[in-house]
């Protein structure tokens, strides 16, 4: 039933991409499709590909932008810089992300995949859809300082990009909408889905005794806003972390309203080993301040999580099994990925 | 089963969207739609907007405008039917020809014109836009989705803020606080589209109104308005109603 699914994707999906080909004048535009592999188990993926269906040509191209310092105004900073492999494509390490001329940013570099799953992007999920999401870091003065017509001026100079641009979109011209549609085919086709927890899902992998507690007590304390198998629910919750010195009121910024104060996008586990320093912020280095933060409970508000009140107590033992499970969450095939990495 | 059955089906659907698109003009009955022009002038009161200039608002504020734009979409006739093209145009005062649209009907007689001012909220979730809608034209928010529907930059003694400047950059594209307005104008005279390039429809537009019409926003009350909410919502209350067609050529 599960590959009767997938086949009929991805059946489904060739058929679309020759018959939109075949509305076209210039029959020898062909790129290769590259259709999205559904997991089993993982619910349908947004239309985010509706009218952008990837292939071949346009992931390769997505992916050497994603890799070019050109985006930014000093030819450094890449999407790579903040998004890197190894971290899942988060930022290894550091709390707030780096921008050009020396700045720092206002919130931890979230990791990149699933995002075929997303209905938002950004802590406040200000942004509606993944095709206009690098424009944020793109022009930010904190980031990475450019306009999009000056992006597209410097690819415009690069033989070899228009020479992509044509294998992908069918003809040398590089306009803003062409490379936005390039990067969200690589980033959105970017899937983790075969960590030990996946095989074990599938059949293909046993839990240690200890991992199997502590996905116990994952599915009883986290599993109601982090949910399986994306490992978050896509909402917006104050979990009650003190107002500090960056002062972010998060989704009410977007919104403006009052309810939405304090309000982030719950971020996914998978991969959570990799992705420290935790929090919008980066402001907890290790888990035994997330621990502890959980346990105790958030600080009260109007908008406090009603799930935060009273805390979420974990002692020792199932702080140490979560610990084992959360293990289970990395994606080594994901990480190491050819596909995902830097183009030659 | 069911999951695919519906994938099948919905990825069919798309199939023939992505052939109907190009085929849009047909659809619309426009293959042989009639190309008529719509001539965009913009006053300060009675007077003629000039970019750099200082006017005068209702409001007995000064003001000088160096930066106006906005979208102008789905254009359309109305009077024995209603028939339009679904063309987005980006009117920019800095820039003559932009205030000179062409758009296209089919044969009729006619009695109002309708568009949206502003870009309808279908393209604000729609990804990566190109044309008038692309990114670069600077009229599109990074940091919260959405395009900005109109942009008046400039300054006024009434201004607090650095340099006395003004900033509205008037958006958001969700209700309760949706700043695309429909605007219906009725036309003096009927008019009746026959052949290409032979009517022309003058529309004037008073600034003024931005900052009095249904509200009441005077420059020292409000210097800057550059997000989506309430305020934004009444700037756009107002500049639905500062459109006026004031003659035809036929």
């Amino acid at each position: 039933m599960k590959w009767t699914t997938t086949i009929g994707i991805v059946v489904a999906v060739t058929l679309t991409a020759l018959s939109i080909d075949g509305c076209k004048k210039n029959n020898d535009f062909a790129p290769t499709p590259m259709p999205l592999v559904v997991p089993q188990g993982f619910p349908p993926p947004t239309q985010v590909f509706a009218e952008n269906p990837p292939t071949k040509e346009g992931f390769e191209l997505g992916r050497r932008l994603f890799y070019d310092g050109r985006l930014a105004k000093d030819g450094q900073i890449s999407c790579a810089s903040c998004h890197q492999q190894f971290a899942a494509f988060a930022t290894f390490d550091h709390d707030l992300s780096h921008g050009v001329n020396n700045q720092l940013t206002t919130r931890n570099s979230p990791a990149l995949f699933n995002l075929a799953w997303y209905t938002s992007f950004h802590w406040d999920g200000g942004i509606n859809h993944l095709e206009v999401q690098p424009l944020a870091p793109i022009t930010a003065p904190n980031e990475m300082g450019e306009t999009v017509e000056n992006v597209i001026g410097k690819l415009q100079f690069d033989a070899r990009y228009r020479t992509m641009f044509k294998a992908a979109f069918g003809t040398e011209e590089i306009n803003s909408q062409r490379m936005l549609k390039a990067i969200a085919q690589f980033v959105g086709s970017m899937v983790s889905a075969n960590s030990k927890y996946d095989q074990m899902k599938r059949g293909t992998a046993v839990f240690t005794p200890i991992e199997q507690n502590g996905y116990q007590v994952f599915l009883a304390k986290c599993n109601v806003c982090h949910r399986e198998p994306l490992f978050t629910d896509n909402s917006f919750r104050n979990i009650g972390l003190p107002v500090n010195g960056l002062n972010d009121k998060g989704r009410m910024a977007i919104t403006g309203r009052r309810e939405d104060s304090l309000k982030f996008k719950v971020p996914t586990l998978r991969n959570i080993m990799l992705s420290f320093p935790f929090m919008h912020d980066g402001r907890f280095v290790g888990f035994d301040q997330v621990f502890n933060h959980y346990s105790r409970g958030g600080v009260p508000s109007a908008t406090l999580d009603p799930l935060l009140r009273s805390g979420i107590p974990l002692n020792n033992n199932e702080r140490n099994a979560l610990l084992a499970f959360f293990q289970t969450l990395t994606d080594q095939e994901f990480i190491q990925n050819p596909l995902f990495s830097a183009p030659r | 089963m069911k999951w695919r059955a519906a994938y099948i089906s919905s990825v069919f659907a798309l199939m023939l969207c992505g052939c109907q698109r190009e085929l849009n003009f047909a659809d619309n009955g426009l293959t042989d739609g009639i190309t008529y022009r719509l001539v965009l002038e913009h006053t300060a009161g009675a007077q003629p907007l000039q970019l750099n200039v200082a006017q005068t608002n209702t409001l007995n504020e000064t003001y000088t405008v160096s930066t106006l734009r906005y979208y102008i979409s789905g254009i359309e006739l109305r009077g024995d039917q209603a028939s339009g093209d679904k063309e987005y145009h980006l009117i920019d005062l800095s820039s003559p020809t932009t205030t000179n649209i062409l758009a296209k009907a089919a044969k009729g007689n006619y009695r109002n014109i309708r568009f949206l001012l502003g870009v309808d909220s279908i393209r604000n979730v729609s990804g990566a836009q190109t044309g008038a809608l692309d990114p670069a034209n600077g009229m599109f928010w990074t940091w919260n989705t959405g395009y900005i529907m109109w942009k008046l930059e400039g300054s006024s003694p009434q201004s607090n803020e650095p340099n006395q400047r003004i900033t509205y950059h008037i958006g958001g594209f969700a209700s309760p606080y949706a700043t695309q307005k429909e605007c219906v104008l009725p036309i003096p005279e009927n008019i009746r589209l026959e052949t290409n390039n032979t009517v022309e429809i003058l529309i004037r537009c008073d600034v003024n109104g931005f900052f009095q019409q249904r509200h009441q926003l005077p420059i020292a009350a409000n210097a800057v308005c550059t997000a989506p909410g309430q305020l934004a919502a009444q700037y756009a209350d107002n500049y639905q109603n500062i459109f006026q067609v004031t003659s035809v050529r036929q």
